[in-house]
């Protein structure tokens, strides 16, 4: 009785180990904005850019209403960021940090708590 | 209750969220000398969900004495299927509502510097881990260094106290990502040239060519010795169509700061502008003598502009 109880905590554990495995490994990090080098370039090199901004602000433009904004908001959004930004952002939207809220983390936690529920651990989800 | 495996698991895994970031040298981003500061008065405005965004960048901007409400900023900076906000829009909303967002030099000690001088910071954190981000902003008002605690304006705490190990732990994972919203013209407390330029070069390359221009005059009048800040003075008055101060821009530079290239350039562009071949010509020569390679090109097509020009036209400029 007593070695079957403590098999029951091999699976759990054997779940953590394997969560903490990624844990361990470091994850690229997010593209922060890059620096503004705009300051030296020549006006040839601006007027492709200019060409390159255009087109940068219609592909975030259509990658945030497709992420739900207004697409009247949208448009004045696209047109106040910089160069750079429009670059750092574009086809990223879904990638980049987007903070959001405090809230979720009860989740992860959760979800730690439901795997050990579902493995027969812990009682604490006896209603669910 | 919980079985002893399980506690063991659970303090594992909550052990772990700071794993890659015990590191030792957080320890050099602690103070040394004891401090406190607090600003009170700045507002505090409870999050709704998922939008800590547009509620701390209202925080913020109200503390800079801007008036925007939470609500006004979400169609700003809030995504909804992304249930939160980028830092890029952040960034551009401050710059839309007249402030310049002044990203911090990414250590505690420039966070508590500008505290020190009354100014709140917008921070980036991650309360979740690495493979499982959890991105939220708040705003850092103070700091009580006898209990090592962060104290925050966060999601719906008026006073978030936070120890420090932790919230740099938290703050770590955006690489130490803090703004502050500054007047433009006003200095940040660590006044580094570079990364003040690079703010009032975001100004102006967003177009907000007047707060640019403050940005630019309070940058040559602290750091005359850089190129960059006359280069952008010049470049937005003469986006502004005032000339007049963007030839006697330049010229201040060339005087202080002898041959930069690119400011011969511009002068002479703008030279060409008002019809002053001759002078004109002399300014893309010296440009051309001691230009890099890269600038070359652009150089040369001036010198096309230039020559280009009807023949006559007086030389415009005193000796």
């Amino acid at each position: 009785m007593n070695t079957l109880k403590s098999h029951k905590y091999l699976a759990p554990l054997a779940v953590l180990a394997y969560l903490c495995s990624f844990m361990m490994m470091p994850m690229a990090s997010a593209g922060v904005i890059g620096t503004q080098t705009m300051l030296e370039q020549g006006a040839r090199q601006a007027q492709v850019e200019h060409v390159q901004q255009l087109l940068s602000q219609s592909t975030v433009e259509e990658q945030m209403i497709a992420l739900g904004v207004n697409p009247a908001d949208a448009k004045l959004r696209v047109a106040s960021l910089t160069d750079s930004e429009l670059r750092a952002i574009e086809g990223q939207l879904e990638q980049l940090p987007a903070g959001g809220s405090a809230l979720v983390i009860i989740g992860a936690v959760f979800l730690v708590l439901l795997i050990l529920e579902l493995v027969g651990v812990t009682n604490v989800f006896n209603r669910l | 209750m919980f079985k002893w495996p399980v506690w063991i698991a659970l303090v594992w895994v909550v052990g772990l969220s700071g794993c890659a970031t015990t590191s030792p040298q957080l320890r050099d981003f602690l103070p040394s000398q004891a401090s406190h500061v607090e600003l009170v008065a700045t507002p505090f405005i409870a999050q709704e969900a998922y939008q800590c965004g547009p509620a701390s960048l209202a925080m913020l901007l109200q503390d800079s004495g801007v008036k925007i409400s939470a609500a006004a900023l979400k169609p700003r900076v809030y995504i909804p299927q992304l249930k939160g906000s980028l830092q890029a829009e952040m960034l551009a909303a401050t710059r839309d509502l007249g402030r310049m967002p002044y990203p911090i030099a990414p250590r505690l000690d420039a966070l508590l510097a500008e505290l020190r001088l009354g100014r709140p910071v917008l921070v980036l954190q991650n309360l979740g881990f690495d493979f499982y981000p959890v991105w939220h902003y708040a705003v850092v008002v103070g700091y009580d260094a006898q209990a090592e605690h962060i104290i925050l304006r966060s999601g719906t705490t008026r006073r978030k106290l936070k120890p420090t190990w932790h919230f740099l732990r938290d703050w770590s994972k955006s690489d130490f990502w803090g703004v502050a919203a500054l007047l433009p013209g006003t200095l940040p407390a660590d006044a580094s040239a570079q990364r003040y330029l690079e703010a009032a070069a975001s100004l102006e390359s967003a177009g907000k060519t007047q707060a640019a221009r403050l940005a630019y005059a309070s940058a040559v009048s602290h750091w005359p010795e850089q190129p960059a800040g006359w280069l952008g003075l010049g470049n937005v008055q003469y986006a502004e169509a005032d000339s007049q101060a963007a030839i006697q821009t330049y010229k201040r530079a060339l005087n202080r700061l002898g041959n930069i290239p690119v400011i011969h350039n511009n002068l002479a562009q703008v030279l060409a502008d008002q019809g002053c071949k001759q002078a004109a010509s002399k300014h893309v020569k010296l440009a051309l003598q001691s230009a890099p390679q890269a600038l070359r090109p652009a150089i040369l097509d001036t010198q096309k502009n230039i020559e280009a020009l009807p023949g006559l036209s007086e030389p415009c400029e005193q000796p």
